[in-house]
């Protein structure tokens, strides 16, 4: 079966337009037949009426006067316009109005109708519409007295009035029944509902036929409009088609109808933001080979100097050295490979109520040792009932150890580190202080670059530590500050996270 | 004690074989994971090594099997991988340890012993460090050969400072030692056991670190 949602947009509009028309169309015809099918039978249900009053006016044209004919005196009227053909005392009449559709005027055609029938053709419907009306002259006492010679010798309706009958052919006849004022003639008048009928499918016919021979007509003209109205899609599309990895300027907006805008603008930002992650990967990827040349070039020499060496001394130290840039390419390779995971990343992955303290004690247990090795003093300091702060624990963690361990290295042997976590006004604040050299105030913006090392290190680093930090603390929308350390000595790093991490900026 | 290892990269694996031959184990080293399930269907080992990124039958795969048949050899996971999520996925699957690589041999051959050791559940002998040695049968303590004795809490703080010597130990994580996992212990019972330990050790034996925890270094001088 086919759902909706595979049809094409165009598809769609079509079928939806289509139903929408049709129902309209519909709903217009049924009521135009239904009008026509009322003003038939109305026009019908006159010329009853109008037939039976004109027929009682012929039995009894005045008050008084029990019938009619003009001239013919010897009997009680009715006589004197029936046909003696079908019985000696009921005269039937060979055939009905001329008048057809409602100018039965009365007297004169009643009068003469057994004079001009024979000699004048009647146009097919009326005379089929003649053929479809009888009617009864009956007298007060039950006796017929004239009849058309379709009507039946017994009473057509039971009742005055309207009325309706099956006959045995199961042709419906309606009926109107009416009595002279003072009861001596009952005149009932029928028609079929055959003519009716036929006049009210006539009527339907006109309205529909051109309803269905225009529906081909429609569903082109249709199609056509919906082809042309959905034409900038297809330009878009091709627009798109066109885009290449290497080609992702955004796309014209010349053109583009308002309700393809949004779709154009967010397609747009999203190329932006490709464009962007492509560039920074691609300056990762450049930077970390080059990078990683550095240390592997270490190793190689230490390892020929170690190799070569005659003195167990000087190969010792070559070892050494030779294991101390195996270290810097690990931990080159540890960071880049975090900055890998956090540069694509639009917002803060998993965030959730973050224990800085216990992520900040888990980050000294691991970072201790090698601060003990350095004879180094690490301390942390945390305030008591601390409130929890939204953040990705795993992502704080590599912010903390990025900051201690910056700490840890560039500070001297027997040096201090602390590690300070407390309150401040809108969350925890988070600080990283030594001893050290510190860093040139002139230099604090720049330390934060990827890459960037300060002149006259002996440390050798990768200068990606505080790139990573604060990207951190880009993701938490948090502050992060170099300043100088206690005491006006080397240096504090303090980082300031948010209780409200959907904060107003 | 046999040791299989499993890991593909030539260099890597002839260093790791140097090292843990080194620290007295006897190397058993395989390249692939189908290699690694046939030998463990052969002989028996004290602990295995095992590289996720295995040529034919990965690493988790014979650790799946591994565990499927019953067998509680002590694994640990050697791997590139390291995200919390690749750390708890390994665990979750029945490994033991869990180490990235580049971590540090010596840490390597530190963790690997402490798996035997578990492992072996209190049957292996002792736990040397430094001039320090605990006695995991008796459950006896002594300082340059000289017996000395200790509280059962003592004894259990001491246990596993020297377990992750040269390493870090959180308060919490000694408070979980000897409490399990009770919240709201008296804060004061740990440094109290530690002043214990201090006087009966010396001073220098155990470090603070402070605000986080306390270590024994690998060899204490």
């Amino acid at each position: 079966m086919i759902s909706i949602r595979d049809l094409s947009l165009s598809q769609r509009l079509l079928v939806g337009l289509l139903i929408v028309t049709f129902a309209f169309w519909a709903v217009i015809a049924a009521l135009t037949i239904r009008d026509s099918i009322n003003d038939t039978n109305e026009v019908f249900d006159a010329h009853l009426t109008q037939t039976a009053v004109a027929l009682l006016s012929v039995a009894g044209p005045d008050e008084g006067k029990p019938l009619m004919s003009p001239g013919a005196g010897e009997q009680p009227s009715p006589r004197g316009i029936l046909d003696t053909r079908s019985g000696p005392s009921v005269r039937v009449a060979r055939s009905a109005h001329p008048g057809g559709s409602g100018s039965l005027s009365g007297q004169d055609n009643a009068v003469q109708a057994g004079g001009w029938t024979d000699r004048q053709t009647l146009p097919s419907l009326h005379l089929e519409y003649a053929k479809l009306l009888r009617y009864q002259i009956w007298s007060g006492d039950g006796r017929l007295l004239l009849r058309s010679a379709n009507a039946p010798e017994s009473v057509m309706a039971e009742h005055d009035g309207f009325s309706e009958t099956t006959d045995g052919d199961g042709r419906s006849w309606r009926h109107f029944s009416i009595w002279d004022p003072r009861l001596v003639y009952r005149v009932q008048v029928s028609d079929a509902d055959d003519v009716r009928n036929r006049m009210v499918r006539n009527v339907t016919l006109h309205v529909v036929t051109p309803l269905v021979l225009g529906l081909p007509v429609l569903v082109f003209l249709l199609w056509f409009s919906v082809s042309r109205g959905l034409d900038p899609l297809g330009r878009l599309t091709h627009q798109i088609e066109e885009k290449k990895p290497d080609n992702l300027l955004p796309l014209e907006l010349q053109g583009i109808p308002k309700e393809l805008r949004p779709v154009v603008l967010a397609l747009n930002r999203l190329l932006v933001r490709v464009a962007h992650a492509l560039d920074s990967e691609r300056r990762l990827t450049a930077n970390a080979a080059h990078e990683l040349r550095t240390p592997l070039a270490a190793i190689q020499a230490h390892l020929h100097a170690a190799r070569d060496a005659d003195d167990r001394a000087v190969r010792q130290g070559a070892l050494n050295q030779l294991q101390r840039s195996v270290e810097r390419g690990i931990r080159l390779v540890r960071q880049l490979l975090a900055l890998a995971r956090l540069d694509p990343e639009q917002k803060l992955p998993d965030p959730e109520q973050v224990d800085i303290a216990a992520v900040a004690q888990a980050v000294g247990a691991e970072l201790a040792p090698l601060a003990l090795a350095r004879e180094q003093t690490l301390e942390l300091h945390v305030e008591r009932g601390l409130p929890s702060v939204p953040g990705n624990p795993d992502l704080l963690s590599i912010l903390l150890a990025n900051l201690v361990d910056n700490a840890i290295r560039y500070t001297q042997r027997s040096g201090h580190i602390d590690v300070d976590i407390r309150r401040w006004e809108s969350g925890v604040q988070i600080g990283v202080s030594d001893d050290g050299p510190g860093i040139p105030e002139a230099q604090r913006e720049a330390v934060f670059e990827r890459f960037y090392r300060i002149a006259g290190q002996d440390q050798p680093g990768s200068g990606l530590g505080l790139a990573i930090a604060r990207r951190v603390v880009e993701l938490h929308d948090a502050r992060i500050t170099i300043g100088n350390g206690p005491g006006n000595r080397g240096l504090t790093v303090t980082i300031f996270l948010y209780s409200d991490l959907v904060r107003q900026v | 004690m046999r040791i299989l290892l499993a890991e593909d990269d030539p260099l890597l694996g002839d260093g790791l074989r140097a090292a843990l031959d080194k620290a007295g184990f006897k190397v058993v080293w395989v390249k692939d994971g189908g290699m690694a399930l046939n030998m463990l269907r052969t002989q028996d080992y004290a602990a295995m090594v095992l590289d996720i990124g295995l040529p034919a039958v990965d690493g988790m795969e014979v650790l799946r099997q591994l565990r499927a048949d019953g067998n509680r050899l002590p694994v640990l996971i050697l791997t590139a991988r390291d995200t919390t999520r690749d750390k708890v996925i390994a665990l979750d699957r029945g490994a033991d340890d869990y180490l990235v690589k580049t971590a540090e041999m010596e840490e390597l051959i530190a963790r690997v012993r402490a798996l035997v050791r578990r492992s072996a559940n209190g049957r292996v002998g002792s736990l040397v460090v430094g001039n320090l040695s605990l006695n995991l049968t008796t459950h006896t303590i002594s300082i340059n050969d000289q017996p000395i004795c200790l509280s059962t809490c003592e004894f259990a703080v001491l246990r596993a400072l020297l377990e992750a010597s040269g390493r870090v130990l959180t308060r919490s994580q000694l408070e979980e030692v000897l409490y399990g996992w009770k919240k709201n212990v008296d804060s004061n019972a740990l440094e109290v056991h530690i002043h214990h330990l201090r006087q009966k050790l010396g001073q220098d034996v155990i470090k603070t670190v402070r605000g986080i925890g306390y270590t024994i270094a690998r060899s204490p001088s």
